[in-house]
C-alpha cells in the first residue's frame, strides 16, 4: 500500500493511503486518510477488513497506533466500516463517529468486540483533534450516496474529505491527483449515476461546499481534486442528473419476466 | 501470510466444519429415533393382528424396541445441546482466528519492513507468531536491537495484541476440546442403545421368519426396522469419527501454540 503526505504545516498533516498492490483483485480500491495534529491522529474511512493489515502497517510509518484518538466513518459501507472492530480492539480508547442512523447497523461488524459508536446528528458535529485549535467538522452529505452520510472538513488544511462524492473507479497506476479533469470524468460518471440517488441532495451538498471553499477535495475512491479541478468538480456535480434510473425500467421489466418464469416452475 | 499461519487457519476451518457436521448429525439422530419408534409401534399393531403365540412374542419384542427411543431421548437431547455449544464455541473461535490472522499479518508486515530498514540478517519468517512465548519476548529479540524506539513500541504493541488473541483462541480451543470429550462420552452411551436396537431388530427378524406365508406382510416392516437401525448405526459411527477427528485436530492446534 502506498502512502503520501498531501498537506503538511507545523504540527498538522494529512496523509492518503491507497493504490494497494497487495489488495485482492475482487476488492475495490479505497483511499484511507489520516489527519495528524499535535501528535494525535484521526482516521477517515479506515477501510474494510480485507485491507486492514496493509492499512495498519502503513499507518505505523507515520504514527504510533496508540496515538489514534478518533475514527470517522462517512457512511456504513463495508469497504469503510468492516475493519472497525479490529481498530477498536487495538486502540480501546478510540472514539468512532458515524451517522446516528447507522450505529446499530455498523455494530454488526463487531465480531465479538463491543462497538460503541458515537452517532452524529443529521446537522453534523465538531470533532476535537490535537491540543491546539485544530478541530474538524462533519459536514452533512446525506443521500450522497448513503441516507446517513457525512463529509469531513478541516479548516486548518482547507481540505474536504468527500467520501463517495467525486469517487472514481480508476486503474491502479493512476496518479494520486486529478491532472486532467475532463479526462477524469469518464472514471466518475457511471459511478455517480448509479450510486447517487438524489440530484437535490447533490446540489445542496455542492452549495454547502462552495460556502466552505476547500482547496482540496479528497474522495474515498479515485484521485484527489485540487486547484482548478475543485470548482470543475463542483460544477460537474451541480449539473449531473442522478437518481433517474432510466435504464432501470427496462431492466426491471426483464426481471419481472424472470420472476414470472420462476413462479411457473 | 506465513505457511504455518496458513496451515493453522486451514486446520481451524476444518474443525469448524466438523463442529457443524457433529451438530447436524446429532440433530438427525432425533429424527431417526422417531422413525424407529413409529416403525416399532407399527410392529406392535401388525403383530397384534397375527393373534398367535408368535404374534405375542413379536408384540413383546416390538414393545421393547418402541421403548428404546423414549429411553435415549434425554441423551439425544443432551448430545444435541453439547454439540450446539461446541459448534458455537468453534464459531467464536473461528472469528477470533480471523481477527488473529489480520493482526498477525500486520505484525509480520511491520517486522519485515523494520528488518529491511535495518538491513538485518533476520527475516519475518524467523519468528513463530503463533507462539505466545515468542510474542511476549519479541521486543527484546536481538533482531530489533537497532530499530528505532518508535518502531520497537509498535512491534511490542502489535505482539501484545497478537498474544492476547492467541491466548483467547487457546482458551476457546480448550473449552471446545472439553465439550468434544463430553459429546464423545454421551455418544458411547447412545451407541449402547444402538446395539440393543440392532439386537432387537435381529430378534424380530428371526421371530418373523417363522410366520406362515399369509402373515408374511410383517416381513416388509421388519426390513424397514432393520434399515432404520442400520442408518442409526451409520450415523452414530459418522458422528463418532467426526468427534475423533475434531479432537485430534484441536489437540494438534493447542500443541502448535504451546510449543
Amino acid at each position: 500500500m502506498k502512502s503520501e503526505v498531501i498537506f503538511e504545516s507545523e504540527n498538522h498533516k494529512w496523509i492518503i493511503l491507497g493504490r494497494d498492490p497487495e489488495k485482492k483483485e475482487e476488492v475495490i480500491d479505497t483511499n484511507e486518510y489520516i489527519i495528524i495534529s499535535d501528535g494525535q491522529a484521526v482516521l477517515l474511512d479506515p477501510g474494510g477488513i480485507e485491507i486492514f493489515p496493509q492499512v495498519l502497517t502503513e499507518i505505523t510509518r507515520h504514527i504510533s497506533t496508540d496515538r489514534v484518538v478518533g475514527i470517522i466513518s462517512s457512511h456504513q459501507d463495508p469497504d469503510i466500516s468492516s475493519s472497525l472492530a479490529m481498530w477498536v480492539d487495538l486502540c480501546p480508547s478510540v472514539k468512532v463517529y458515524c451517522s446516528w442512523i447507522w450505529t446499530g447497523f455498523i455494530a454488526h461488524f463487531g465480531m465479538g468486540t463491543k462497538l460503541s459508536l458515537i452517532g452524529v446528528p443529521d446537522e453534523g458535529a465538531e470533532i476535537k483533534i490535537g491540543t491546539s485549535n485544530s478541530n474538524i467538522y462533519m459536514v452533512p452529505a446525506h443521500y450522497c450516496h448513503s441516507s446517513g452520510n457525512f463529509s469531513v472538513y478541516d479548516p486548518k488544511a482547507e481540505i474536504l474529505f468527500s467520501g463517495d462524492i467525486g469517487a472514481a473507479l480508476i486503474p491502479m497506476d493512476y496518479p494520486m491527483f486529478v491532472e486532467d479533469f475532463d479526462r477524469h470524468v469518464k472514471f466518475m460518471e457511471k459511478f455517480h449515476l448509479r450510486w447517487m440517488p438524489s440530484s437535490i441532495a447533490l446540489k445542496n451538498w455542492v452549495k454547502r461546499v462552495r460556502m466552505i471553499n476547500p482547496k482540496m477535495i479528497c474522495p474515498q475512491h479515485g484521485a484527489i481534486f485540487r486547484g482548478s479541478s475543485v470548482p470543475k468538480l463542483l460544477d460537474w456535480l451541480e449539473h449531473l442528473e442522478v437518481g433517474k434510473w432510466d435504464m432501470g425500467v427496462e431492466i426491471t421489466d426483464m426481471s419481472k419476466t424472470v420472476w414470472m418464469k420462476w413462479r411457473k416452475r | 501470510m506465513s505457511t504455518i499461519t496458513l496451515s493453522y487457519m486451514n486446520e481451524i476451518s476444518k474443525v469448524f466444519a466438523i463442529g457443524v457436521d457433529v451438530l447436524n448429525g446429532s440433530r438427525s439422530l432425533k429424527n431417526i429415533s422417531l422413525d424407529l419408534k413409529l416403525l416399532a409401534i407399527n410392529g406392535i399393531v401388525q403383530a397384534a393382528k397375527i393373534g398367535t403365540n408368535q404374534g405375542q412374542s413379536l408384540i413383546t419384542l416390538s414393545g421393547f424396541l418402541s421403548e428404546l427411543p423414549v429411553q435415549i431421548a434425554p441423551e439425544l437431547e443432551e448430545l444435541e445441546q453439547i454439540s450446539s455449544q461446541f459448534a458455537r464455541q468453534l464459531t467464536i473461535c473461528s472469528i477470533a482466528v480471523r481477527r488473529y490472522l489480520n493482526y498477525s499479518a500486520s505484525l509480520r508486515n511491520l517486522i519485515a519492513r523494520v528488518l529491511k530498514k535495518t538491513r538485518s540478517a533476520y527475516i519475518a519468517d524467523d519468528f513463530n507468531l503463533l507462539d505466545p512465548k515468542v510474542l511476549s519476548k519479541l521486543g527484546n529479540h536481538p533482531a530489533f536491537k537497532n530499530v528505532s524506539q518508535y518502531d520497537k513500541e509498535n512491534i511490542v504493541r502489535f505482539a501484545n495484541r497478537n498474544k492476547q488473541v492467541i491466548e483467547l483462541i487457546n482458551n476457546l480451543l480448550y473449552d471446545a476440546h472439553t465439550l468434544m470429550v463430553k459429546a464423545s462420552k454421551k455418544l458411547d452411551s447412545i451407541k449402547r442403545n444402538g446395539f440393543i436396537a440392532n439386537y432387537m431388530g435381529s430378534n424380530i427378524l428371526i421371530e418373523s421368519s417363522y410366520l406362515s406365508s399369509d402373515q408374511k406382510s410383517f416381513s416388509g416392516l421388519v426390513e424397514n426396522i432393520k434399515n432404520i437401525v442400520k442408518v442409526l448405526d451409520e450415523q452414530l459411527l459418522s458422528i463418532s469419527e467426526n468427534i475423533s477427528r475434531g479432537e485430534s485436530i484441536i489437540s494438534t492446534l493447542i500443541k502448535i501454540k504451546t510449543t
